[in-house]
């Protein structure tokens, strides 16, 4: 087995292992982590960069060994990065500690090797850039091992992106229709008020015209008593004399108005209340 | 008609009592007259007086006319009953023709005409 098979075939059993362990991340910073975890075995590196660009956001990862910075802003995007993404041109170039911002220049280079590649995806734009030096050669070779990478990584991402856009999604949906079984819940009891309201100002309005025939008949039985009486004592007053009239028929003639005239009093009273009442009880609409 | 003819006058208004008693004075229905304003007590001393007729009132307290008719129908007795009321109710009426006792419906005010008629009529009956 000559060398090239070799590294060829260990650099396929990482990527498997890499693969392997994508296959169980759903969240994205197990994938920066799993990311950290397989680069180094397999391809060299000091410093290692992608940034994910989609029409509103920015997802970007440095790894350094054992260490992992995530950008999400505009401004975390490198000089060289910008570049990269107007031209599209794949580049190599050295560089050195100093020209690296804050987080990265404590990285020892030397005889640094700047490599950057731009490459479109339907989605995204993506920016990869690696930094290797003298004791951490890149090679030319490791390049479609490196393009295998970014696919995964990318697709790994986006499907974790959409994965978390489906459940907020969900979650929205679940909140919509608890929201209509709610507003249908309401609509319902409005219903059933209003079917309740009618009932019983139906059974109201039924009480209050039995009330109101009872109350009509008793008045007119009550009054016609002692209009009976008054007339009756009318009937036979030709029968009395002057004495008589006086002494028998007059006075019973005034109890008997008197009476009268207390139940008229007695019939409008009632009445006036009995309105007062339903008109309160049924309001001022049904009056 | 025999020369006494009893009349015996329930109605829980003293005063109209006193007037149809003065009616059948005037027209001379009859020879004797008793009234009660206490219904009960008429029942009571009802076989005491055997009256050839009764003058009842429909609408009085604790026993009501119809009551009354119910108690004579139970005891078997069978005396003449004039319903006088104040009730122009047409039910009244129907009603009170579930009674045999019920000879007449006459609602108040009572004139010396009802009274005379009702005199011919009783006369022609006997």
């Amino acid at each position: 087995m000559n060398l090239a098979a070799a590294k060829y075939r260990i650099a396929y059993e990482a990527f498997s292992k890499f693969s392997g362990s994508l296959s169980r991340v759903d969240n994205l910073e197990d994938l920066s982590t799993v990311v950290s975890k397989n680069l180094k075995y397999l391809f060299n590196f000091k410093i290692f960069r992608i940034i994910l660009l989609d029409k509103d956001t920015v997802t970007g990862y440095t790894f350094i060994k054992n260490e992992i910075w995530a950008h999400k802003n505009q401004e975390d995007i490198l000089d060289y990065e910008k570049k990269l993404l107007q031209d599209q041109i794949p580049f190599s170039y050295a560089i050195s500690s100093e020209e690296l911002p804050g987080y990265i220049n404590h990285v020892p280079l030397k005889n640094g090797q700047l490599w950057g590649w731009y490459l479109p995806y339907t989605n995204y734009k993506v920016c990869v850039s690696l930094i290797a030096d003298d004791q951490t050669q890149f090679s030319y070779s490791d390049v479609d091992i490196l393009h295998l990478l970014v696919d995964t990584l990318t697709s790994k991402y986006r499907q974790i992106c959409l994965n978390q856009e489906i459940i907020l999604k969900n979650k929205r949906l679940e909140e919509a229709v608890g929201q209509i079984a709610l507003k249908n819940k309401e609509i319902e009891q409005i219903n059933s008020n209003q079917q309740n309201v009618i009932e019983l100002r139906t059974r109201e309005l039924r009480f209050k015209n039995k009330k109101i025939l009872e109350l009509s008949r008793l008045n007119a039985h009550n009054l016609r008593e002692p209009l009976c009486r008054i007339l009756g004592l009318l009937e036979i007053a030709d029968y009395y004399d002057e004495q008589g009239l006086r002494n028998e028929i007059l006075p019973k003639l005034c109890e008997s108005s008197l009476e009268l005239d207390a139940i008229f009093k007695n019939v409008v009273a009632k009445s006036e209340k009995e309105i007062e009442y339903y008109g309160k009880t049924i309001g001022n609409n049904d009056e | 008609m025999s020369d006494s003819f009893k009349i015996m006058l329930v109605d829980d208004q003293q005063m109209a009592n006193f007037i149809n008693k003065k009616l059948i004075e005037i027209t001379q229905l009859a020879t004797d007259v008793v009234d009660y304003t206490l219904p009960e007590k008429a029942l009571v001393e009802l076989e005491e007086h055997q009256p050839d007729i009764i003058f009842l009132d429909l609408n009085m307290p604790k026993i009501s006319g119809w009551e009354f008719l119910d108690s004579l129908t139970q005891s078997h007795n069978t005396t003449k009953v004039v319903i006088v009321t104040s009730s122009t109710s047409e039910l009244d009426k129907q009603k009170a023709q579930n009674y045999i006792q019920v000879v007449d419906f006459l609602i108040k005010p009572l004139t010396k005409n009802t009274m005379l008629s009702l005199k011919s009529k009783l006369r022609s009956a006997s």
